[in-house]
């Protein structure tokens, strides 16, 4: 009898049945051999982020510069390689308010930018997708299908607004118990928990299909894997 | 010294003077400082309302005080000794000496009364003429003295003979005022001798005259014996025997008699025995104010002051009781008391002696002990009682205290999980779970193909198709892949019939990753794309991997604004942007189109946020997992379009491959897939049931047992 898959590919194989084995093992409880691989997981891609970062932005940013033109490059890279050192003081308990300067700048910016984005990006063109089934000039529509797309409009604006009723916390003080929203709010609020309820399910369900598939394509792994063998011998 | 200097101004004073002549302070303490840290006396008059003062308290003149540590110390009495060392008698000598031979004669009205003993006595006694003129040799013409002060003499001349056990006392006096006098120490010894009694004289122990005369009050005595009537009552209790010498103190003596010399030069009237009595008259300028004075034999405390005088007294007298208290030192009675009730309180404080007391050493104020409450003594530092550093709390206290630091304790102390008893079926149901689906996926892969593929369109399908179709040849694609190893199944699926469209039209790739993971997993995904579609795409020919972009949101933007200064290089390190592919891109708008690849909504939104501003909607796709679509559709679906297309899960993927003739992972995938979404489906529905049934079970049966309660 003669081997004549690949060692390596076979050793791929026999390691990942492996581990998918050990991974759904964990439904009998948590145990050494399941911790042992989602702690050899996590170190693996530790790792993998050490040299990935070293090789995509230290390595690029800061050693090459200095390697094309060390005067040139030592100008371009002091301030940020300043405020890069400053972050480091964040690992003393003593010293890390120096890296306040650099944690600041970071914040701000990644601050700046996703408020910018978003407003820009999201909230603006939403605001405008919600008011446009409205604008009948502009729809070059049958008069059935204008009505449809009224309709759509009205669903949808009223969609929005019972959501945002939901999410206002807005209340006034009252004689006789605790604060309490208004009571046309409350009805409004009341009735987005069905809309928000139906965006949840959508994504529960989407989640549900990505595992759906995960599971298959795990099932086929194992499965061919044992063709393999079959192949094998 | 020729000079005194002011204790207040401190500036230079003749010696005579009194009071500074420049601020007016006084240069010469009423009470001296009295040695080995004794404290000085207190006036007579401070004390006459008060507790008797004993005669071994330090209230005394230390002129007094001295007097009386000679005498203690046994010296030798030596009338010319004293008599050098004693200044000048003061004015009221003649007086005094007058009263002290009635005191011993008896007077002379009473002399048939006498008895043997006292006769013999008054046989020695010198005659009246030596005394005057011994009397007249120590005195000196006195300066005049004040009424005020006047008055007191002449008080203190009618009564320093009076003495009673009932009175109040005064400090004893133990000096001997009158040695210039020059008695004869042989009718001393016998007055002394008379003054202890006759079992002294039997013994012929020698006693300091005056030495046993008792303190007495001047207003009281004087109140009691008016001098008229003394002599007779003195005598007839002398004569009946029921009073004698011996019943008077041995150790107090006439004390007020006695001026010190430094009063007797106080300026004031001189008043002379024998004179008659004229009205005072004030200074010229309170004439008018003040009445003038009249000496009469009331009392000081039977004369009736003017209304304005009164009226002071009255609104000082609480603040001089105060005074008088703090200056009286307590009796050993109430000390005593006072500290029975600490020792009752548990709460010990130290008495401080008297020596401790401090004086004033300056100022007015200078001799007089414990007048200011000085700050070494308010502020002393004191051990604290050990009563004061024990908690006073309650046995119920106590025990609360004990049981919430039991509670704090315990808090820290990790607590092992009690195992519940759904352990075991949740485990189990669990099991059932995957079993079931995972059954149903292995009937899927064996037993295929039972259901037909997708045959629907799908307007998101159809537009994704459209936008691939419509890129030129050789196009350049900016592919964006930020998933995880987990959904790389899905994603496969997904995108592999679109990757096979764009592959086939010799797009070139380059990849780029918001996540660390993203650069591996786009590198996979176009390998298996490749190697089951039956392209040749190799990196660097096919594809260029810009590698991981760090930064998240501000990395996004940086890249959309600038790509080729935020990621020079690829992950190989060579230089991205030379290559022969993109000699022509140098930024987002050069792209032929840009696919982002992900299975989290949150950076999906952020991809969109980020590139708007850089790049036109109409070249912006979405290959997505079907979890992000409900998030993607609004972007997708709005009037205008964000986004050209949205591609979601592995439907949309089959889809495609439908569409496009490409069968792949998806299709493969399907059946087995709708078997397992079908067995998901049918136990969500049967849990559901069962809930349901167990929730109406439950309740009725709760009712029931709510009933009785």
């Amino acid at each position: 009898m003669t081997f004549e898959l690949p060692f390596l590919e076979l050793l791929g194989g026999a390691v990942g049945v492996l581990l998918t084995l050990l991974v759904f093992s964990y439904l009998l409880g948590d145990h050494f051999l399941v911790r042992l691989i989602f702690y050899g997981y996590v170190g693996l891609m530790a790792g993998y982020a050490v040299l990935l970062s070293f090789n995509s932005v230290i390595y690029p940013l800061l050693f090459q510069p200095l390697l094309r033109d060390p005067v040139g490059g030592a100008i371009q890279i002091a301030v940020p390689l300043v405020l890069s050192g400053l972050l480091l003081f964040k690992v003393s308990t003593r010293f890390s308010i120096l890296g306040n300067l650099s944690l600041a700048f970071l914040v701000g910016v990644g601050l700046a930018a996703l408020i910018g984005g978003a407003i820009q990006g999201t909230l603006v063109p939403q605001i405008s997708a919600v008011i446009s089934p409205f604008d009948l000039a502009q729809a070059s529509l049958a008069a059935q299908d204008r009505i449809s797309v009224i309709v759509q409009g009205f669903l949808i604006l009223f969609g929005t607004v019972v959501t945002l009723s939901y999410f206002h916390y807005g209340a006034r003080p009252r004689a006789s118990g605790p604060p309490r929203r208004l009571e046309w709010i409350e009805t409004l609020g009341w009735m987005g928990q069905f809309f928000i309820a139906i965006a949840l399910g959508l994504i529960f369900a989407g989640l549900l299909k990505a595992g759906f598939v995960a599971l298959v394509e795990r099932a086929r792994t194992l499965l061919d894997f044992v063709n393999l063998i079959q192949q094998g011998f | 010294m020729d000079t005194q200097r002011c204790p207040m101004c401190g500036q230079a004073n003749p010696p005579h003077l009194e009071v500074c002549q420049y601020c007016q302070a006084r240069l010469k303490p009423l009470w001296s400082e009295p040695p080995e840290g004794k404290s000085s006396a207190i006036e007579e008059g401070i004390t006459k309302n008060k507790a008797p003062i004993q005669a071994d308290e330090p209230l005394l003149p230390d002129w007094l005080l001295s007097s009386r540590s000679q005498m203690t110390e046994g010296e030798a009495f030596n009338p010319e000794e004293l008599g050098e060392e004693t200044p000048i008698l003061p004015e009221g000598t003649q007086d005094r000496e007058d009263i002290l031979n009635e005191i011993f004669s008896g007077g002379a009205s009473a002399e048939e009364d006498v008895p043997e003993w006292l006769r013999s006595l008054r046989a020695g006694r010198m005659s009246d003429e030596e005394r005057q003129s011994q009397s007249d040799r120590f005195s000196e013409p006195e300066e005049p003295i004040p009424f005020w002060l006047d008055f007191d003499q002449g008080e203190a001349k009618d009564v320093s003979t009076e003495v009673s056990s009932e009175q109040r006392e005064v400090p004893p006096f133990t000096e001997v005022p009158f040695e210039e006098i020059g008695f004869d120490q042989e009718w001393l010894e016998l007055q002394s001798g008379a003054a202890q009694g006759l079992d002294l004289r039997e013994t012929g122990q020698a006693v300091p005259p005056f030495e046993g005369i008792e303190p007495f009050d001047l207003e009281e005595v004087s109140t009691l014996f008016p001098p008229d009537k003394y002599d007779e009552e003195k005598e007839t209790e002398i004569a009946e025997g029921k009073e004698t010498l011996t019943a008077l103190p041995t150790e107090e003596g006439d004390w007020m008699s006695e001026i010190p010399p430094w009063l007797e030069t106080l300026p004031g009237q001189e008043w002379v025995e024998g004179e008659t009595v004229e009205p005072e008259m004030p200074p010229e300028f309170l004439q008018g104010v003040v009445p003038p004075f009249v000496e009469t034999d009331e009392t000081l405390s039977e004369i009736e002051f003017p209304a304005w005088l009164a009226d002071v007294e009255r609104t000082i007298e609480p603040e001089l009781d105060t005074v008088i208290e703090g200056l009286t030192p307590p009796t050993d009675e109430v000390l005593i008391e006072e500290k029975d009730q600490e020792v009752s309180r548990q709460e010990p404080q130290e008495i401080l002696p008297k020596e401790e007391i401090p004086i004033e050493v300056v100022g007015p104020l200078h001799g007089l002990r414990g007048v200011l409450p000085a700050e070494p003594l308010v502020a002393e530092q004191k051990k604290p009682a050990k009563a004061l550093s024990e908690l006073l709390v309650t046995e119920k206290q106590r025990a609360q205290a004990e049981l919430f630091l039991k509670l704090i304790e315990e808090e820290g102390k990790p607590k092992p999980i009690p195992p519940t008893k759904r352990a075991k079926p949740h485990t189990l149901w669990k099991v059932l779970i995957f079993l079931s689906l995972f059954a149903a996926a292995m009937v899927g892969l064996i037993l295929r193909p039972f259901s037909s593929v997708p045959q629907e369109l799908s307007v998101a399908v159809l537009d994704a198709m459209q936008a691939v179709n419509q890129l030129p040849a050789q196009p350049t694609i900016l592919l964006i892949v930020d998933i995880e190893g987990g959904d790389f199944a899905e994603m496969q699926a997904t995108t592999q019939a679109l990757l096979d469209q764009m592959m086939s039209r010799g797009a070139f790739f380059v990849l780029v990753s918001a996540n660390q993971n993203g650069a591996l997993q786009a590198d996979r995904l176009l390998r298996q794309v490749s190697q089951v579609s039956g392209h040749s795409y190799q990196p660097g020919s096919g594809w260029l991997n810009l590698g991981y972009l760090p930064g998240g949101v501000t990395g996004m933007q940086a890249f959309a604004q600038s790509m080729t200064d935020i990621l020079p290089n690829s992950v190989d390190g060579e230089a991205a942007w030379e290559a022969e592919r993109l000699q022509k891109i140098r930024s987002l708008a050069d792209f032929d189109l840009v696919l982002v690849i992900t299975e989290d909504s949150t950076r999906a939104r952020q991809w969109i946020e980020q590139l708007k501003g850089g790049l036109a909607e109409t070249r912006l796709m979405f290959a997505v997992s079907a979890q992000v679509e409900p998030v993607l559709l609004p972007y997708y679906q709005a009037d205008p379009r964000q986004v050209q297309s949205v591609i979601a899960g592995i439907r949309d993927g089959a889809i495609y491959e439908t569409q496009s003739a490409r069968p792949g992972w998806a299709m493969q995938l399907w059946d087995t897939y709708t078997l397992v979404a079908l067995t998901g489906v049918v136990l969500i529905s049967l849990g559901a049931f069962i809930y349901l049934l167990l929730g109406l079970l439950v309740r009725p049966k709760a009712k029931v047992e709510e009933k009785p309660a």
